[in-house]
């Protein structure tokens, strides 16, 4: 990631630590200074020092979990910028969320455009940006009727730019657009998406690839788009 | 007054904060009721105790600034100690001027949450005999008669008895009779506390 993507990286980075990580450690400080007050004063009783206690050992493996999500978020493999068919990357990313999709009962529409370019990209990060948009697609489906649901995986030639489009199209929970633009603010609050982590870091990815990275609401639900420059002619 | 209470409000939206805060206040004796948004917390019905409430900053859907203006707005008198995740020094002047109690950044020390709590809820406490001994003031002020108002405003205004009798075209007898009731109804004992009073009744409308 080059040091012009950090800021708003490090932002996304700091917001998820300070409320995902923090707020339960310090939940967990306060319950357990609240059960020693309890404990010695006799304030409390022993069910509630317990639950207490039960409450404790569930927001450390909240934190430790945020924390292992943190990880593998920010520890990514890298394969260097090559020359890259998109459909093809566009493809395996969807088999590799076969079982996913099979347990949902959706079957994806691929919307490919032939003969696109080859983008200039790295193929395991934009990988990693795919899956993440369409993994967040998934979470936004479920509970909605089997019917009503779908998944559109587009890709289009940009029109007089020479960079490639993509689309995650779902059918899920309908957005505001001020809620859509919240996904991608880390400090719009405590109520960030379950991928808000994850999100920012494709952002950055995606920038620092110069490409733009954003999402619109629809009828349906919401589509995000990912845009990334091909392979300059020699 | 006789009442019971205190209570203490909590309004988070993150469970595990909110039983935390509610934990720590059971601990010191302090009776809670915990709500998961500012829209439970307004739409619940609420005792009228003495009470102080512990709110987030940063809440989904309605903020934790936007509950203090529609409380304010609602004419709800409760004071407010604010939890913010991370010192934001323009949003904590903005709570302040609207009247919060106390402004903590979390992690919040649990003393420091007891002290400030215990101290909103003096605040709440002598709010409400405030308030009380207004509403029994205005109750006395209204046991009045019209007659006896005029003659109320006449003494408060340093005049004497026989310009009083002058001045509304009675008796001597008849305004010492008039002044007697209405030291009798006010319960003052002087002039000087029935002035102080009849401020009182002024300061608040």
């Amino acid at each position: 990631m080059s040091n012009r993507q950090m800021p708003a990286f490090l932002e996304a980075l700091l917001a998820f630590i300070a409320h995902d990580v923090n707020q339960p450690l310090g939940a967990v400080l306060m319950t357990a200074r609240a059960c020693r007050r309890g404990l010695a004063t006799g304030s409390l009783s022993a069910d509630q020092v317990g639950d207490g206690l039960d409450r404790i050992v569930a927001d450390v493996e909240r934190a430790s979990e945020m924390l292992a999500r943190l990880r593998a978020a920010t520890g990514r493999p890298s394969a260097g910028r090559v020359a890259t068919d998109i459909n093809t990357l566009l493809q395996r990313t969807l088999a590799d969320l076969e079982d996913e999709l099979a347990s949902l009962a959706i079957v994806p529409a691929m919307d490919f455009c032939a003969n696109l370019p080859p983008v200039h990209a790295d193929p395991l990060q934009v990988q990693y940006v795919a899956r993440t948009l369409m993994a967040r697609a998934l979470d936004a489906m479920p509970g909605r009727a089997e019917s009503a649901q779908s998944l559109i995986v587009r890709s289009r030639r940009s029109v007089g730019v020479d960079e490639v489009l993509v689309e995650v199209e779902d059918a899920g929970a309908i957005m505001t657009a001020s809620e859509v633009e919240r996904i991608f603010d880390p400090f719009a609050g405590t109520s960030q998406g379950p991928l808000s982590l994850e999100l920012a870091v494709c952002r950055a990815i995606i920038e620092d690839h110069d490409g733009r990275l954003g999402a619109v609401p629809t009828a349906h639900g919401s589509v995000f788009r990912f845009t990334l420059p091909t392979v300059h002619e020699p | 007054m006789n009442e019971s209470g205190p209570l203490v409000f909590v309004v988070d939206d993150d469970a595990s904060t909110r039983d935390a805060l509610a934990l720590l206040m059971r601990s010191v004796h302090l009776p809670v009721q915990e709500y998961a948004s500012a829209a439970d917390f307004l739409s619940a019905k609420r005792p009228d105790l003495p009470s102080c409430l512990i709110l987030d900053v940063r809440m989904p859907g309605l903020s934790g600034l936007e509950l203090q203006q529609q409380l304010t707005a609602a004419g709800v008198d409760i004071p407010v100690i604010f939890l913010t995740g991370h010192a934001d020094v323009r949003m904590s002047v903005r709570a302040m001027k609207a009247g919060a109690a106390e402004f903590l950044t979390k992690p919040v020390g649990d003393q420091e949450l007891i002290d400030a709590v215990h101290q909103a809820l003096a605040v709440s406490r002598q709010a409400r005999s405030s308030r009380a001994e207004v509403a029994d003031l205005q109750r006395r002020f209204s046991s009045l008669t019209p007659r006896e108002k005029e003659v109320l405003q006449r003494v408060i205004g340093g005049m004497l008895n026989k310009q009083i009798a002058g001045d509304l075209g009675l008796s001597l007898v008849t305004v010492k009779l008039h002044r007697g009731h209405v030291m009798q109804k006010m319960q003052a004992g002087s002039v000087a506390e029935l002035v102080k009073m009849v401020q009182r009744l002024e300061r608040v409308g």
